[in-house]
């Protein structure tokens, strides 16, 4: 791709340009994909950018075998790897002065004025469901997921950045989904809506 | 297509990996088995749910952080690029300066080299002759010979005996001594025979470092012949 050349030579001869456009180009994708892998907004932040550092820092070794995108994303998926592991063995019980999501205030939910109040409360629900059961993903089956179903990236980008073959791509993604779809039956009951039963068609 | 294959291949075909023939048939099967349906119906919520989730935004304090860390970042590299510019250009230098002060020298350099090899070939080829012609009184280069048989009269009555004789430094036969097998009777006889053929043979002595010196030599008669080994 030759913006993606142009941009790569940017970044080697040490062009801001180059540095800016990156910066804005991937700051969400790189933290959203972080964020929903390591469940925490602070800790995303921290390790946003420690990802923009060492892809600043390792430019010179990119050989181009692979999509600046999937590099990048690659980068991520390790950092946000590797800080979840330490985060693991190292993280303390806290507890929040305020009940609320961080990054997030009350006011946020109260922007959208065209859904009901019913509609917000089981929307958020639904929200805080799936985060829940992302959570408690196998981090393995959760990368793949995030990067299916989220980043919308193609099984062979997936297999790129987490260097892995098509054929287990393919397997986890089958088995992050249905571990998702188990853990959303079990916590909402039938009597709610999100019993899977559809009626066989006509 | 039974339950546990189409289950496999529900994530697949979300995704639209599978080939038609498959689709149809997976398609076809959904539509009949109310248990692979939910499972399909189910793995649609969850991908819905999960594009459905919204991404929290990267905050101002995070863009901030992250762009000052490129500018950073941009003039570090920009000093690492002059620092390597520097080098290559100095390298640059250095090796004009050594190439031109080289250039001078290499064509006498090369031109000496050519003749001095012309020279030594020529220099060799005609001492060639003077080397390989032998001299007379020339000493061998061996270290030590052993004693010569130059020439024997002998009459023996047995077919063959060796007879081991000591040289002394003329040529003169000093000892000798019969192999111990012969019987006494053929012994007298034979060291009789053996003693006066010996009086009239001539030995070329032995020599060490070219100089000549007594030395034993083994010598084999036969009735018509003889041979001699040191």
């Amino acid at each position: 791709m030759p913006e993606e050349q142009v941009l790569l030579e940017g970044l080697r001869s040490g062009d801001e340009t180059a540095y800016e456009l990156l910066i804005a180009h991937f700051q969400q994708p790189v933290f959203g994909l972080v964020q929903r892998l390591i469940d925490d907004h602070n800790e995303a932040s921290d390790v946003t950018q420690e990802v923009f550092l060492k892809i600043f820092r390792s430019v010179n070794q990119f050989r181009g075998e692979s999509s600046l995108k999937t590099w990048i994303y690659r980068i991520a998926v390790n950092e946000a790897y590797n800080r979840r592991r330490w985060f693991g063995r190292h993280r303390k019980p806290e507890t929040e002065l305020e009940a609320q999501e961080p990054g997030r205030s009350h006011l946020d939910h109260l922007h959208d004025r065209s859904r009901s109040p019913y509609d917000l409360v089981l929307n958020e629900e639904w929200k805080s469901a799936i985060e829940k059961a992302l959570a408690g993903l196998n981090p393995a089956f959760r990368s793949a997921v995030v990067l299916r179903d989220l980043e919308d990236l193609s099984y062979e980008e997936i297999a790129d950045v987490l260097d892995i073959s098509l054929g287990t791509v393919k397997s986890r993604i089958l088995r992050g989904r249905e571990s998702l779809r188990r853990a959303l039956i079990e916590q909402f009951e039938p009597a709610r809506g999100f019993a899977f039963s559809p009626q066989p068609a006509d | 297509m039974d339950c546990l294959h189409v289950q496999w291949m529900l994530s697949a075909f979300l995704d639209g990996r599978i080939v038609d023939s498959e689709k149809r048939s997976l398609e076809e099967h959904l539509k009949t088995c109310a248990e692979c349906g939910g499972r399909h119906a189910g793995m649609v919520a969850v991908q819905t749910t999960l594009r459905d989730v919204p991404v929290r935004k990267v905050d101002r304090h995070l863009s901030l952080s992250l762009r000052s860390m490129a500018s950073r970042e941009a003039a570090r590299r920009r000093r690492q690029v002059d620092f390597r510019a520097k080098v290559h250009d100095l390298t640059g230098r250095l090796s004009f300066w050594a190439s031109g002060l080289m250039k001078p020298l290499a064509l006498p350099a090369a031109g000496g080299l050519a003749t001095a090899v012309l020279l030594f070939v020529a220099v060799m080829t005609s001492f060639q002759g003077i080397i390989s012609a032998p001299q007379p009184g020339d000493v061998p280069t061996v270290l030590a010979t052993e004693a010569l048989l130059k020439s024997t009269l002998l009459d023996t009555a047995l077919e063959e005996i060796n007879v081991e004789v000591l040289v002394d430094e003329q040529g003169r036969v000093t000892d000798y001594s019969l192999p111990k097998d012969i019987d006494m009777a053929a012994r007298q006889e034979l060291k009789r025979e053996i003693g006066k053929s010996l009086l009239f043979s001539k030995f070329q002595p032995a020599t060490t470092f070219g100089q000549p010196t007594s030395g034993w030599v083994r010598v084999k008669f036969r009735r018509t012949q003889l041979e001699v080994r040191g």
